[in-house]
């Protein structure tokens, strides 16, 4: 079995050291005897969207997400079908809010790829911290840092339920999507190390989709993953703020 | 009744000092705090008292050993001085610093004033008091979660700057992002910088590539190390400046030696390469004071690095101590580890108290890849668990010894295979580190005088 995980932009898009969750997909892919290729892409190049099984885009600066947005929206019936096929992509922190239709950037707003039914605004504040959200496939642990408040479309679902933090806009208590096989978070950076559970769900939809069954992963003991979760669950409290 | 408040002031922050020794803690912050309450107007006061220049020192590393040196070069040329040597460099670090050198009748006897000031804090400490001026370290990403993005950090200084354009500012010519300045304000500008290619053992994630000025990415002829190195742009006409106070024929093994300006040499019992830096801003300081110094060397002799940057303790066998709060200083840490020929163990710990950063996803911008060739490894502080995922998914180091404190963890590898014991942390671990370390030296003499004895 063989997966190719397209990192797109990393000289953009590794504000937050996000080039950890490519290191976790490999390393678990790996564990499970999965052949792991990563393909990295620069903004200048033609992305090679026909050999990804996974698809990952990080968080930039405010700086330069235009720029990636202007990029990606060349491609975007490129993206809409491999949505509809299917699919997994994982957008994370300012990555995440260009999956809507629209999102703003420091009083300016610009228009988003629409490959989710969402759009982001700008919010009075940063709603900064740590975070945990409750999900179908179990409980996920990160750090936020985002102005955008993001407001869901009716058709589509919430990655997960706040548990602490502030998730898409401090409001309605949710956090992240998912649609289809489209996944998308504020949660910063290296996420993927401690929330094993992601990322399983991620190669193995990546392999169902490539060959055709979902596939039976042998459990991965997991036990330092969940000491570090434990942390953020047990403490992550006093970091919120926003 | 402002000089009454003033006095008030200077007992409460004197007295708290006093108590805080009896208690055996640094005092540093909350007695300037306190006093500032009782007279918000004490720095603006006591500043203007100071007899020569002030000179301000920010950037994101290198800033309290920077400041240090200049307080040294300053102190042996025979002046006295007002400086937070301790590292408190918010506004209340700073007010401590004054108020702790005044005499209870509200005078102040000090020829200069050296203070390192926090990047996000100094545009509030500037309306207090006018630099001379303003030595700009380097920019790096740190605490994140506190600066916002890098941008944001370059705004927040160029605010502080602005409200200080007398000041001269002495910038880093090979960092685009500190002499930046040189071209984005209007202030009178001299550079320093090291003027040859070194190679340094690593590679990492550079801040800034694009310039700064027209976004166009920056070619560099060589990196020392992060973004720092000899760079132009393609697009437009920002380059590295030429440097007024230039580092040539540097040697960084074991210690620090190099060419100054292209006549004097200069060496020093200081490791790391990031350290030439520092040497050379507080050199270019002393150059712009007229301190005269005849011999550098000789006058760097007195520096004492301040609290365990790269500090050693003689064990059974030595454990360094080394201070790294961002990935830049980390980086740095491991280029000075895998430069030494001696068997490792390695000891890292992470917090994340406020000012640690709460957010440690830069540890992912750390090269603990290549941290390979250790004998072993051990995890600490309140984020171990996080950092021994660090290592295993990065290949280093599958399960690493784990204990909420460094030094147990360090104690236990001097008795394993290996000649050597670095302990790499960040802030809020460093002085309990620092503390344990000291006793454990004092518990090994008196066992050494007490076997020479049998």
């Amino acid at each position: 079995m063989k997966l190719t995980i397209l990192q797109l932009f990393p000289e953009l898009l590794n504000l937050y050291g996000d080039r950890g969750n490519i290191t976790v997909l490999k390393k678990r892919c790996a564990l499970r005897g999965i052949e792991a290729e990563v393909l990295t892409c620069s903004i200048e190049e033609p992305i090679p969207f026909q050999a990804a099984d996974i698809i990952y885009l990080g968080g930039g600066s405010d700086h330069d997400l235009p720029r990636v947005a202007q990029k990606l929206s060349q491609h975007k019936e490129t993206l809409l079908s491999y949505r509809d096929d299917g699919g997994v992509l994982l957008a994370t922190a300012s990555g995440y809010p260009l999956l809507g239709h629209a999102y703003s950037i420091r009083g300016k707003e610009h228009t988003g790829l629409s490959l989710v039914d969402m759009t982001t605004r700008e919010g009075a504040k940063k709603l900064t911290g740590s975070i945990s959200l409750n999900t179908s496939f179990g409980v996920l642990v990160g750090f936020e840092n985002h102005n955008g408040q993001t407001f869901l479309g009716k058709g589509v679902t919430a990655l997960g339920n706040v548990l602490s933090g502030n998730g898409n806009n401090g409001e309605d208590k949710t956090e992240g999507v998912m649609y289809k096989n489209i996944y998308g978070t504020y949660l910063t950076g290296p996420l993927l190390p401690s929330n094993p559970e992601l990322s399983d769900l991620l190669i193995a939809k990546a392999a169902e989709r490539k060959y055709k069954t979902f596939p039976d992963f042998p459990p991965l003991p997991n036990e330092i993953e969940n000491l570090a979760k434990g942390y953020i669950l047990n403490y992550g409290n006093r970091t919120h703020k926003g | 009744m402002k000089q009454l408040q003033l006095i008030a002031s200077i007992l409460v922050c004197k007295f708290l000092i006093f108590v805080g020794k009896l208690m055996g803690k640094r005092s540093s912050s909350a007695p300037g705090r306190l006093a500032l309450k009782i007279c918000p107007q004490a720095v603006r006061m006591l500043s203007q008292k100071v007899k020569y220049e002030t000179i301000c020192v920010l950037g994101t590393n290198g800033k309290t050993t920077t400041n240090n040196m200049i307080n040294t070069l300053l102190l042996k040329s025979g002046y006295s001085t007002v400086c937070n040597c301790v590292g408190a460099n918010m506004f209340d670090g700073v007010a401590t610093a004054y108020l702790s050198k005044a005499s209870l009748f509200g005078a102040l006897k000090a020829d200069y004033a050296v203070l390192e000031i926090d990047e996000a804090t100094a545009k509030i400490v500037f309306d207090h008091l006018s630099p001379d001026i303003i030595v700009v370290t380097n920019l790096f990403r740190d605490q994140m979660d506190r600066y916002g993005e890098i941008d944001q950090t370059l705004k927040q200084l160029e605010i502080a700057i602005e409200k200080a354009p007398e000041a001269l500012l002495c910038l880093n010519a090979d960092d685009p992002m500190s002499s930046y300045f040189t071209k984005a304000v209007s202030n009178r500008c001299v550079t320093f910088g090291v003027s040859q290619r070194v190679d340094q053992p690593l590679t990492e994630e550079k801040e800034g590539r694009n310039c700064l000025f027209c976004n166009a990415p920056l070619s560099y002829e060589y990196y020392h190390y992060n973004q720092l190195g000899n760079y132009a742009c393609p697009n437009c006409d920002f380059k590295r400046p030429t440097p007024d106070f230039s580092a040539t024929d540097v040697v960084c093994e074991p210690a620090i030696q190099f060419t100054f300006n292209q006549t004097e040499t200069v060496s020093a019992e200081i490791f790391g390469f990031y350290n030439i830096y520092n040497m050379l801003a507080a050199m270019a300081v002393a150059e712009l004071l007229e301190l005269r110094i005849a011999n550098y060397t000789e006058a760097f002799q007195s520096y004492r690095p301040q609290t365990a940057r790269m500090e050693v303790f003689p064990l059974s066998k030595p454990v360094v101590l080394n201070l790294a709060k961002n990935p830049a200083g980390f980086n740095q840490a491991i280029a000075t580890l895998l430069n030494d020929p001696r068997k490792k163990a390695v000891v890292i710990g992470i917090n994340d108290m406020p000012s640690d950063g709460c957010d440690i996803s830069w540890l992912y911008d750390v090269n603990f890849e290549e941290l390979t060739n250790c004998t072993a490894y051990g995890v600490s502080g309140k984020r171990l668990y996080d950092m021994a995922l660090r290592l295993y998914y990065t290949e280093v180091c599958d399960s690493p010894a784990m204990n909420p404190d460094p030094v147990p963890l360090a104690m236990d590898f001097l008795k394993t295979d290996c000649e050597v014991v670095y302990v790499l942390v960040n802030y809020t671990l460093i002085f309990d580190a620092k503390d344990a370390l000291e006793k454990e030296v004092k518990l090994y003499q008196k066992q050494q005088k007490k076997g020479e004895q049998k």
